[in-house]
C-alpha cells in the first residue's frame, strides 16, 4: 500500500508514438552519443471520469484529484554528444543563435543517448539535470530520458533501450513513461487535448471593402498554409453560411500541394545535411587519428 | 588485489581496437598509476563499431574493487569522457559537488583531449573524492564507538572507509587502516624486485554496528584480518602472522602500534629468509651438480637433474617461506616415464624425510641426497609399475 502512495505522488510521464519513434530515431541514426532538450507540456489533467460501479462507498472513498501530467511531444538535438553542458555538466544552450536556446523555456527536460551503456545516469548527466533545472525553473520536477541503442554485431537486430528519470530531491528517480497511441485505450490523453494551431485569427464576416483591407501580415498567414489562394475567397467561405464544397475542395487541395512542396524541400535539405554530416565525420576521424 | 601481470594485458581479443587517443590515456593510466587497476570489459559506442571507446575500469577502495564505466566518443574525441557508477553508489554526485561548491579545480574543466594524462588525473581525482564521500557517509553513523574510531584515527595517511550492508544483518563499517610506514618499500628488501606496483599490507577491521540504545553494554570486538598485496605472498604470508588479542574496550589507536612493531620484525625476518634459502639452492651444486633451474629472486624454487644407474629423474625443491624451519618439498619426476597422456609422471610431495633446522646447508643437501639414494629406487618401481598398468 505503501508503494501505491509513493507511485501517486509521481506525476504520471507520457510521450506520443510519434514523438518517441522520432526522438530513437535520432539517438540511433548519431554517429555516436547524442543528447537534447525535451520539449511538452505540464498540466493538472482532471482525473478520469470514475467509472461506473454498482459501489458507490469505493468511488466515494476515492475522491479524484488532479494529477500532475508531463506528456513530451518533440525534441531538439545536435546529434553530438554533450551538447548541452560542459564537461562539469554545468548547461550552456548549445549556440546563443540556435532557435532551441530561445525556446530552452518550453523544455519539460533532456535525453541523452549513450550506445551499449547502463541505464543509470551518469556523472555528467546527473550534475546537468541539476543545473538544468536551476535554469528552466519548472513548476514540475525535471524530466529526464535515458536511451540506450544496441545492435547485434552483424546489425541484424537493433535494441533500443530507454527509461525515464525525474529529478526529485536532488536525485534521478525512475518514473515509468506511458507511450501515447491513436486508440481507445488513450482516450484519457485526449479528452485533455487543447490545440495549438497557428491558423491566423480570421474575421468571421467578410469586411464590405473585402481585399483593400487585408494586410499584408493576414496573406501571410494564409499563404503559409495554402499556396495562392486569396484571402478574399477564404472570408467567401467562412462567410457564407453553408460554405461552397467546390471551393473548400480548392482549399484543400491547395493545402496538399503546399505540404507536398514542403516534403520536397526537407527532402533536399536532407540530402545536404547528410553530405555536410559526412564531410564532419571525415574532420573528427582526422582530429580522432583515426585516419 | 590483483596481479600486476593482470594490468599489463588490457585488451581482450574480441573487442575493435580503442580509439588511438583513448587507447593513449588507457596506456598512460595502466602504466603509470601506483594503484592496481585493472581493465575489464572494452567496447565500441560508434556507429559502425569499428574503434572501441568505453571500457570498465576496476579501481581498488577499502581492500575491494569498484567497478566504472568510462565512456569516451571516438568520433567526438574533443568531447571529455563521462563516467557511469556502480549501482550502489547512487549517492556519489562529485560534479554536482562541485557545482554546488563552486569548485571548477577539476580536471575536467581544462580537458585536453590530446594529453595523455587526462584519464589518469580523472581517475585519481574521483577515487579521492569517492574515499572522502565514504568518510562523510560513515561519519554519519549513531554509533558512539565508530565515531570515536572516526575521530582518532582518520589522521593516518591512506586510510579509507565504507559502509557493508548487508540483508540479514545489521550494517557494519569496515575500516582499511594500511600498516609500516607510508614510505616504507618492499622492493628494497628485496634484491632484483620484480615489483612494478608497490606492495601494502592492510589490517581489515570490521565494527558492527550497536544502536545507541545499548549504550551501557560493552560493544562486541571487531573482526580483523590481515591483507596483503598479491605479489606480496611468495616472498611473506599474512595468514602465517597471529594477530595480537584485542581486549575489552580497546580502541585502533591503542591495537595498531603493537601490531605494527611486530610485522616489523616479521617482515624483517622474512626477508632474511631469503639469505638462508639462496644459500641452500648454493649448497645444491656441489652435490646434486648444478641446478637446472632456479628463481634467482625469492629463492623458492629449484631443480636438479639426477641419475641413479640408468634412472634419469628432477628433483623439484619447493622451498617454503618458513625455510629453515620447515623443510623444503620435494617432487621426483621421471626423464623416462610418461602416462597416457604424455605427461612425464611426478611423484607425490615428499615432506617426511629426516630434517633439522639446526643442519647447516651443506649437511641439509647432504642428508636429503642420502634419502633420495633410497628413495629413487621406489620412485622407479613406482614408475614402472604406473607403465604395466597402462598396458
Amino acid at each position: 500500500m505503501a508503494l501505491r502512495d509513493g507511485d501517486a505522488a509521481l506525476p504520471n510521464l507520457s510521450i506520443s508514438g510519434a514523438a518517441l519513434a522520432a526522438l530513437l530515431h535520432r539517438c540511433a541514426a548519431a554517429t555516436g552519443d547524442c543528447d537534447g532538450l525535451l520539449f511538452g507540456r505540464a498540466s493538472h489533467l482532471p482525473a478520469p471520469p470514475a467509472s461506473l460501479s454498482d459501489y458507490d462507498d469505493l468511488a466515494a472513498a476515492a475522491p479524484p484529484a488532479p494529477a500532475l501530467t508531463i506528456s513530451v511531444s518533440s525534441h531538439c538535438s545536435l546529434s553530438h554528444p554533450s551538447s548541452l553542458s560542459d564537461p562539469l555538466g554545468r548547461f550552456h544552450p548549445p549556440s546563443s543563435s540556435d532557435p532551441s536556446s530561445a525556446s530552452a523555456g518550453a523544455a519539460v527536460g533532456f535525453f541523452s543517448s549513450r550506445r551499449r551503456t547502463a541505464l543509470r545516469p551518469s556523472m555528467r548527466e546527473l550534475a546537468l539535470a541539476h543545473s538544468l533545472s536551476k535554469t528552466l525553473i519548472t513548476a514540475h520536477p525535471l524530466l529526464f530520458i535515458l536511451v540506450s541503442p544496441s545492435a547485434s554485431p552483424n546489425f541484424s537486430t537493433h535494441s533500443y533501450d530507454y527509461r525515464a528519470f525525474l529529478l526529485l530531491a536532488s536525485r534521478l528517480v525512475p518514473a515509468s513513461l506511458t507511450v501515447v497511441n491513436v486508440g481507445p485505450g488513450f482516450r484519457d490523453q485526449y479528452h485533455a487535448f487543447s490545440p495549438q494551431s497557428p491558423m491566423p485569427c480570421l474575421p468571421s464576416s467578410p469586411a464590405p471593402a473585402g481585399h483593400a483591407h487585408t494586410t499584408l501580415g493576414e496573406s501571410k498567414a494564409v499563404d503559409e498554409m495554402v499556396d495562392g489562394f486569396g484571402i478574399g475567397r477564404l472570408q467567401g467561405i467562412l462567410g457564407s453560411a453553408a460554405g461552397q464544397a467546390a471551393e473548400m475542395d480548392d482549399m484543400y487541395a491547395g493545402m496538399l500541394r503546399k505540404l507536398e512542396k514542403l516534403a520536397r524541400e526537407v527532402e533536399k535539405s536532407n540530402i545536404r545535411v547528410l553530405e555536410q554530416e559526412n564531410r564532419n565525420l571525415l574532420l573528427r576521424f582526422k582530429c580522432a587519428g583515426m585516419e | 588485489m590483483s596481479p600486476s601481470a593482470d594490468a599489463a594485458a588490457p585488451v581482450p581479443t574480441s573487442s575493435p581496437p580503442l580509439a588511438p587517443l583513448v587507447a593513449a590515456q588507457l596506456s598512460y593510466l595502466l602504466s603509470h598509476s601506483k594503484l592496481p587497476i585493472r581493465v575489464g570489459q572494452i567496447w565500441s559506442g560508434c556507429h559502425n563499431g569499428r574503434h572501441s571507446d568505453r571500457f570498465t575500469l576496476s579501481i581498488p577502495f577499502c581492500l575491494d574493487y569498484v567497478h566504472w564505466d568510462f565512456v569516451y566518443n571516438a568520433l567526438s574525441p574533443m568531447v571529455a569522457p563521462d563516467v557511469v557508477f556502480g549501482q550502489d553508489d547512487e549517492g556519489f554526485q562529485p560534479l554536482v559537488d562541485y557545482a554546488d561548491a563552486g569548485n571548477d579545480k577539476s580536471c575536467l574543466a581544462r580537458w585536453d583531449y590530446r594529453d595523455p594524462r587526462g584519464l589518469f588525473a580523472l581517475v585519481h581525482e574521483l577515487r579521492e573524492l569517492y574515499i572522502e564521500c565514504h568518510k562523510k557517509q560513515v561519519a554519519k553513523v549513531d554509533d558512539a564507538r565508530v565515531t570515536f574510531e572516526l575521530s582518532t584515527v582518520l589522521t593516518k595517511e591512506g586510510i579509507e572507509v565504507c559502509m557493508v550492508p548487508s540483508a540479514d544483518r545489521p550494517d557494519e563499517v569496515k575500516f582499511a587502516v594500511p600498516l609500516l610506514d607510508v614510505d616504507f618499500n618492499f622492493n628494497k628488501l628485496v634484491p632484483g624486485c620484480p615489483w612494478r606496483l608497490p606492495q601494502k599490507i592492510h589490517l581489515q577491521v570490521i565494527f558492527p554496528i550497536s544502536r545507541s540504545s545499548s549504550y551501557s553494554s560493552v560493544p562486541s570486538a571487531p573482526r580483523l584480518k590481515l591483507i596483503s598485496t598479491s605479489d606480496l605472498k611468495s616472498l611473506f604470508s599474512v595468514e602465517d602472522v597471529k594477530l595480537p588479542p584485542w581486549s575489552n574496550g580497546m580502541c585502533l589507536a591503542e591495537y595498531l602500534p603493537a601490531l605494527e612493531e611486530s610485522l616489523n620484525l616479521l617482515v624483517v625476518e622474512a626477508s632474511a629468509s631469503i639469505g638462508a634459502r639462496r644459500r641452500f639452492i648454493e649448497a645444491l651444486a656441489p652435490t646434486f651438480g648444478r641446478p637446472i633451474e632456479a628463481d634467482p629472486i625469492f629463492c623458492r624454487r629449484a631443480t636438479v637433474l639426477s641419475i641413479s644407474g640408468v634412472f634419469t629423474f628432477l628433483v623439484h625443491f619447493a622451498i617454503p617461506l618458513q625455510f629453515p624451519k620447515q623443510q623444503p618439498i620435494l617432487t621426483l619426476q621421471s626423464s623416462q616415464h610418461c602416462d597416457a597422456d604424455g605427461a612425464p609422471i611426478m611423484s607425490p610431495p615428499i615432506n617426511d624425510y629426516p630434517w633439522s633446522p639446526r643442519w647447516d646447508q651443506a649437511e641439509m643437501v647432504e642428508r636429503i641426497y642420502d634419502f633420495l639414494a633410497d628413495e629413487c629406487q621406489n620412485f622407479k618401481k613406482f614408475c614402472s609399475d604406473a607403465i604395466t598398468q597402462q598396458k
